[in-house]
């Protein structure tokens, strides 16, 4: 069937960015529903896709959009509570990406950010989009995004700083 | 390519989330169930629904405003005007700093566009395109013979300043495409030679006039709207203009040229206060916290304070567009 030969071609192709862009963005691994969404969006909305635009940014701003709508419906959590983690089963190797030791304070630090600043970071400084692609997923122009993400540096530079972890001693870890 | 800072090394080194192969397999699995599930159901989807959806759809487009949020939305923008989409032009009738803000250099990069866009007419008559009357083409008309009894002298008065503000402009623009046009609009100004006749200087006047003319005009469609407060007494001119969030740019210029200049510039009225210290006795400066009435005034009352002498000042609120020829 047609559709689904496009539709496995873009998978192959996005779907371990977008869940990527996904585990991040909603701060959990279990983003497997987001994933399956953001492709069924993406494969309804096909004839929409314009072909000057990049099909990446394209699926990240869909992915975007449904990760806001389970953040209105679910409680905000936090990036992860270990404790809780360390209660349950013994993590698979794919679960401990947002476990591991050296990072903790990098992401803890993320989620004090507003979310302006998080979708900056996130995109700019995590995913390592362009100015241009971040301004495509998060729908601002490229001043907005170079600004923003200026500033949410800045902002998560000082909170860093506040938890005693400066980006010197955080590199001499 | 400039370096990338500390923080950014820290967070490109944040691990890549990756699928396993078997998880990858079964997401793909449930799309293409789920795709498969929701075709059939289309087939069989209700035609009183639908309709019933498009009057609510149509009723909705029709009584919200058509606020486009992305650029693909609206008319075709060109890459020029992407880059500079939404952007804070800055006024300034000068070199600014080596060292603004980073965030703020593709509009420090405008306010130098805007300058190499003024140009004289053949009279001495000084022209910006952003306030003339006419298109920029319009103001190079003349025909061979009609340039003749004019001389190089508005040109030459002009070109050197317009090749110093491209330039500027060109070490903040990391567009590759449009710093090449820059450097290219440079290049030919240098040409003009006031050893050359008229019509020749003329023509290559003519020909940079028109396309930075053309530049700025672009960009202005697609930047935001900015005011500048100017004030004016014996002693010093001040321009104070807000930026984004509490941000704000100051000019200052004492009237009496003379050295190093440290100053206070308050409104107690609005609970504001900073301090400047300037290096001759003119400069900008790039600061925060400006209380967001001040921003929002249409006039502004403000001291300037030096060696304890208090020096009060009113500033006028202008359009920014308004501040050109």
């Amino acid at each position: 069937m047609q559709y689904e030969s496009s539709l496995e071609d873009w998978y192959e192709r996005y779907s371990q960015d977008v869940f990527n862009f996904l585990v991040y963005y909603n701060k959990t691994e279990d983003v497997d529903d987001l994933l399956q969404e953001v492709f069924i969006k993406a494969w309804k909305k096909e004839f929409s896709f314009r072909q000057n635009s990049s099909p990446k940014t394209w699926l990240f701003s869909i992915a975007r959009r449904v990760s806001i709508d389970r953040f209105r419906k679910q409680k905000v959590t936090k990036w992860f509570q270990i404790q809780d983690h360390m209660q349950q089963a013994e993590l698979t190797p794919e679960q401990t990406l947002l476990h591991k030791e050296e990072f903790v304070y990098l992401y803890e630090a993320i989620d004090l950010l507003k979310r302006s600043y998080r979708e900056v970071i996130v995109c700019r400084g995590i995913l390592e989009l362009s100015t241009k692609e971040t301004a495509e997923v998060l729908q601002c122009s490229t001043s907005k995004v170079d600004t923003t993400y200026y500033r949410a540096k800045a902002k998560l530079r000082s909170i860093l700083e506040d938890q005693g972890r400066g980006i010197n001693h955080a590199e001499s870890r | 390519m400039r370096n990338r800072d500390e923080m950014e090394e820290e967070l490109h080194k944040l691990p890549s989330a990756e699928m396993k192969p078997e998880r990858k397999m079964k997401n793909l699995q449930e799309i293409k169930q789920s795709g498969r599930k929701r075709k059939n159901s289309y087939t069989f989807y209700p035609i009183t629904l639908v309709v019933f959806l498009a009057v609510i759809g149509m009723g909705y487009m029709l009584m919200t405003p058509n606020n486009p949020t992305s650029i693909s939305e609206r008319h075709e923008s060109t890459d020029l005007q992407k880059y500079f989409e939404g952007v804070e032009p800055i006024y300034s009738d000068s070199h600014i700093s080596s060292s603004n803000p980073e965030h703020y250099e593709k509009s420090v990069a405008i306010s130098y566009l805007y300058n190499a866009a003024e140009f004289y007419t053949l009279e001495g008559e000084k022209i910006h395109p952003l306030t003339a009357d006419q298109d920029v083409e319009s103001y190079f008309q003349y025909t061979e013979k009609e340039i003749e009894p004019f001389t190089n002298d508005p040109i030459m008065l002009d070109y050197k300043g317009t090749i110093i503000y491209l330039r500027s402009a060109n070490q903040l623009i990391e567009d590759e495409d449009l710093s090449e046009k820059l450097d290219s609009l440079a290049q030919k100004m240098h040409q003009l030679n006031p050893d050359q006749t008229v019509q020749y200087n003329y023509e290559i006047y003519k020909d940079v006039s028109i396309e930075v003319g053309n530049i700025v005009k672009e960009i202005n469609q697609v930047t935001s709207e900015s005011f500048v407060y100017i004030g004016e007494n014996s002693e010093w001119t001040i321009r104070l203009q807000p930026l984004s969030d509490s941000d704000y740019l100051i000019y200052l210029q004492k009237s009496k040229r003379e050295g190093e200049m440290e100053v206070t510039i308050s409104s107690p009225q609005h609970g504001f206060e900073d301090n400047f210290k300037f290096d001759y006795s003119v400069g900008y400066k790039f600061s925060s916290s400006l209380p967001k009435e001040i921003a929002n005034a249409d006039e502004l009352k403000l001291t300037i304070t030096e060696d304890g002498k208090q020096n009060p000042i009113v500033l006028k609120r202008k359009k920014l567009t308004q501040l050109y020829p």
